[in-house]
């Protein structure tokens, strides 16, 4: 018991680090890689975040998204491919919002009965 | 104490809406895709040596590395709508295209390349309909423009033959159309046909509103009765049916049909313009309009990943792409049972599309071996054959 509470401790900064880092690298990397990464690093961040890491887990997975393909816009990627990206990730996107509000509901249930 | 606690309050909801707004801004552009790959007609008319899996299309696609794409486009006149549904009378009337004969001539034929490596040129050759050319399935040697509609009548005997329903009948003569003018041009040109994309007249016009007009640019002002075209010298933008006179007047020009390929091709050099130069495709209002217009007009050939190919077109600009027409030899040729056709060299043909594909390198001066020499004296000759400039997209070109 002790030591799964020492597993989810993962401060908020961190949480949203990670997602980054992860995100920017299945950007650079393409294809599926981007969404799947976006899916990982959700799942991740919800089931290991600290208690006050909620609110930025669950809200992080779109503007975390919206972030890498935006700053590979002002870096010099076209539109159109931006967009495109952004298009392909969508499925993946609402599928790891669900993921990460189930696991973030479970887990609020679940200290709540503890 | 309270005022921070509001301020955190706040600051939650607007992160709130941002993630929301990002999240409906990837479902809008997932929409619009997904629009586009289940609303757009197909036909599975490509023959295509490694079997793909077509029927993937919903699903993300996965990025395979570019290649260079052949496109035949294909403007074709019939009366009725991709569905197969005839057009409005007035659509009819607007366009002076009278009643529908029953055949369906491709009147406009082009095959646009584009290049894997975005440093090289785009091309689109435009094939004259009235070349008098040796057509697919054994019909012989008549008119471009026929290989599609005796395809089509062919197999629509026969299928009628074995008793098969009149929507079969429709549907399957048709794709064997399709199927018999890609053959045609495949044979007359060499170049290996990936993509297929038909549009006829009332779909044109469609396209032409949703992007918001065309630049055209007109060397003298025209009055013809044919087409309705009615138009001034110098530039102007037409849309609707206008363009549609634009691109469809042949009577009152000097080169009859052949000026006709000039103004399709000047017409498209404006489209590309507008389409990648405008920021058409940046507008999310325009780009919905076009895709509503395209699902409309336009019939492709299955299977085509269409995400990949608009990421392989962002590359071009306008000056990277050229209009020119295949060389033809005399444009009067009389013929046994297809009065006066343009004549053409298969060989020439050929050998004008190879230059296009690899530009023979300019040699430097002072190296003259003599193989170098005979490339030089040959694309003289392909230049010769080809005696007009041609047309690139980086502005608005001027045409008869």
């Amino acid at each position: 018991m002790s030591t799964r509470r020492n597993l989810t401790t993962l401060p908020g900064w961190l949480a949203v680090l990670l997602t980054l880092a992860l995100a920017v690298g299945g950007f650079l990397l393409g294809g599926l890689y981007f969404p799947i990464s976006v899916v990982i690093g959700g799942v991740i961040t919800a089931l290991f975040a600290e208690r006050s890491a909620f609110f930025a887990v669950a809200v992080q997975p779109p503007v975390i998204t919206a972030v890498v393909v935006a700053g590979a816009v002002l870096l010099g990627r076209p539109l159109l491919d931006a967009a495109t990206q952004l298009a392909s990730t969508f499925p993946y996107l609402a599928g790891t919002m669900v993921a990460v509000i189930v696991i973030l509901l479970v887990r609020v249930r679940s200290v709540r009965s503890a | 104490m309270n005022a921070k606690r509001v301020a955190s309050w706040i600051a939650r909801s607007v992160v709130v809406l941002v993630s929301a707004a990002m999240l409906a801004v990837s479902a809008y552009a997932y929409v619009t895709y997904r629009n586009v790959t289940t609303n757009l007609a197909t036909d599975d008319v490509i023959v295509s040596d490694t079997p793909s899996s077509s029927s993937s299309s919903a699903q993300a696609p996965v990025r395979k590395p570019a290649q260079d794409v052949n496109i035949l486009l294909v403007g074709i006149d019939s009366r009725t709508d991709n569905q197969g549904h005839p057009l409005p009378r007035q659509v009819l009337d607007a366009l002076q295209a009278g009643n529908s004969d029953g055949e369906q001539n491709t009147d406009t034929m082009m095959v646009v390349h584009v290049p894997a490596d975005s440093t090289k040129k785009a091309f689109a050759v435009s094939l004259p309909r009235d070349s008098y050319v040796s057509i697919a399935g054994g019909f012989g040697m008549h008119k471009l423009n026929s290989a599609y509609a005796r395809g089509k009548i062919a197999a629509a005997n026969t299928l009628r033959n074995q008793g098969k329903d009149a929507d079969t009948v429709t549907r399957e003569s048709t794709t064997a159309g399709r199927k018999n003018l890609i053959a045609t041009v495949t044979a007359l040109t060499g170049l290996h046909i990936d993509h297929y994309a038909e549009i006829n007249l009332f779909g044109f016009s469609e396209i032409t509103n949703a992007v918001g007009g065309v630049p055209v640019c007109l060397n003298n002002p025209v009055h013809d009765s044919y087409s309705g075209a009615n138009f001034p010298a110098g530039p102007q933008t037409l849309q609707g049916i206008d363009a549609l006179k634009f691109v469809r007047q042949r009577h009152g020009l000097a080169g009859g049909d052949l000026d006709r390929v000039r103004r399709q091709q000047a017409f498209l050099a404006g489209l590309a313009n507008r389409m990648f130069s405008a920021g058409t495709l940046a507008d999310p209002g325009k780009v919905s309009s076009l895709v509503d217009a395209l699902t409309k007009a336009v019939v492709l050939d299955k299977g085509w990943d269409l995400l990949g190919f608009a990421q392989q077109l962002r590359d071009l600009t306008g000056d990277h792409i050229e209009f020119t027409t295949i060389p033809t030899i005399r444009p009067n040729l009389p013929t046994p049972s297809d009065g006066v056709a343009v004549e053409v060299s298969p060989a020439a043909v050929k050998a004008f599309v190879q230059n296009l594909l690899d530009p023979a390198p300019p040699t430097p001066p002072g190296e003259g071996t003599p193989d170098a020499r005979k490339i030089v004296v040959q694309q003289e000759k392909v230049q010769k054959i080809a005696n007009v400039q041609p047309i690139d997209a980086g502005g608005i070109p001027c045409v008869d």
